[in-house]
């Protein structure tokens, strides 16, 4: 009866409450600011991503630039007179968690984004924030196709939508 | 098969709305393309679109740019240059309406572009290039005008960054790129309304002189302007008009809000909705003539043809 007891008094302080709160990096932490005025149905922006590493990978820059565009949009660029955009979903990211976890499941999302300057980074494009780094980079968005491919998986509406 | 008949006849699909980019009025006056006419002594001032089209490179150029991002979009632009063909192609007679009493419909071109293209939203495009010292920069505007109620529905201006080299059209194709996101956010949110709550349009109606009733006459035991009234409370979509003015010899209809599509699953339009309240007032024994001007205004005129 001991032993049980020991056991359960040992469970409760290494088993978490909550099987979801055992921490975790969330699924994107990052900023995207208009770059340059691209061709009609792409945009061209500066991707700045918050990590513990000053180095990142190409996947993590394409991953964020999709969700960064979807949920946070992109801001203004005010000095440059370029026009910010809305995010293309309009909701957060918990509510299309199984969504992405499947559509970052296949390699086709790569298409979706560019990374420019081919992978470089430009001088400024690493800064020391508290104790993570923000790591900038140039990413040319799909948004033509991205939005396609949303519309059809029935994620947002197409302008279309009711006629 | 059958579920998909059965759905295709209980859901019809709502015509969707047609859009043409025309130059703005301010652009075509800046750049002498207007023609000029002479109405009640006072000489006015019209587009010209054609001459605007024919002479304006940038203009074509924007008008690709937009009419690329606007199919990217689900909605090919209406091409203006083949719509003001057609119109050309009208005899005198069809251009200009007269009422059987004589009196005459104005119309501008703009007004007849509308009626004929049929398209129920007018991007009307204009630019200015901004000089200071060697530097230069283009203020762009675009203003999405309902053509049935000539609200605008979405807009937007913006002036791009100041060059000392770029050329024109590279301006416009950016200011478009620039501009044109934001602008058909603003046209999604007018879409969804149009959607769920009808087309608005503004009816009037009128009683010719000679009439041997007006509006105030009773008809069973109720007067005809509440007859109309009523008709129109059945007939809009979840009964939204506003009854602007009424007297015994007028009445006026404004934001009255139709269906995108008829009981049959045709595209509605403002002609074919009043043709309901027509039929409806000659089953009272009532003799009236219908007009329209542009696409969103109709006039019920009561007593004759």
């Amino acid at each position: 009866m001991k032993k049980i007891f020991l056991t359960l008094l040992l469970a409760l302080f290494v088993i978490p409450f909550d099987g979801h709160s055992k921490s975790k990096e969330p699924p994107f932490q990052c900023e995207l600011e208009m770059a340059e005025i691209g061709k009609a149905g792409s945009v061209v922006a500066k991707l700045w991503v918050y990590s513990k590493n000053k180095k990142i990978n190409d996947e993590t820059i394409i991953k964020n630039a999709i969700l960064g565009i979807c949920f946070n949009g992109v801001q203004p660029n005010e000095s440059r007179r370029m026009r910010g955009m809305r995010p293309l979903i309009e909701g957060v990211y918990e509510d299309y968690k199984d969504y992405f976890e499947n559509f970052f499941s296949s390699q086709d999302y790569q298409r979706f984004v560019r990374i420019g300057l081919d992978g470089y980074a430009e001088q400024g494009d690493l800064i020391k924030v508290k104790k993570q780094y923000k790591v900038g980079r140039i990413v040319v968005i799909h948004l033509s196709d991205l939005r396609k491919r949303l519309e059809d998986d029935n994620v947002i509406r197409s302008l279309t939508n009711g006629f | 098969m059958v579920v998909v008949w059965v759905w295709a006849i209980a859901y019809p699909q709502a015509k969707k709305p047609t859009l043409m980019v025309v130059p703005s009025d301010y652009y075509c006056q800046q750049h002498g393309y207007y023609m000029s006419s002479v109405v009640d002594g006072k000489t006015e001032r019209y587009p010209d679109y054609q001459k605007a089209l024919q002479n304006d490179f940038e203009l074509n150029t924007a008008i690709t740019v937009m009419g690329q991002i606007m199919a990217d979009r689900g909605f090919p632009l209406k091409l203006l240059e083949q719509e003001i063909k057609t119109i050309n192609e009208q005899d005198a007679e069809d251009e200009m309406l007269t009422s059987k009493s004589g009196g005459e419909i104005a119309e501008t071109p703009y007004d007849r572009l509308k009626k004929k293209a049929k398209c129920d939203i007018i991007l009307q495009l204009g630019w200015k290039i901004n000089h200071f010292g060697p530097r230069y920069s283009l203020t762009f505007n675009l203003q999405g005008i309902d053509a049935y109620t000539n609200k605008q529905i979405a807009a937007c201006q913006g002036t791009g960054e100041p060059t000392y080299s770029a050329e024109l059209p590279i301006l416009i194709e950016e200011s478009v790129v620039n501009n044109l996101e934001t602008f058909n956010y603003q046209l999604q949110n007018h879409f969804n309304d149009m959607v769920a709550n009808g087309r608005e349009v503004t009816v009037n109606i009128k009683r010719w002189d000679n009439a041997v009733f007006d509006l105030e006459t009773e008809f069973g035991d109720r007067e005809l302007g509440e007859i109309i009234e009523d008709w129109m409370a059945d007939n809009t979509v979840s009964g939204r008009f506003n009854t602007v003015d009424a007297t015994e010899n007028m009445m006026v209809f404004q934001q009255v809000r139709i269906p995108l599509y008829d009981e049959r699953g045709r595209a509605n339009d403002t002609r074919r909705w009043c043709r309901g309240l027509v039929n409806m007032l000659k089953g009272l024994g009532i003799t009236s003539k219908l007009t329209t001007r542009g696409l969103g205004q109709a006039s019920i005129i009561i007593g004759g043809k």
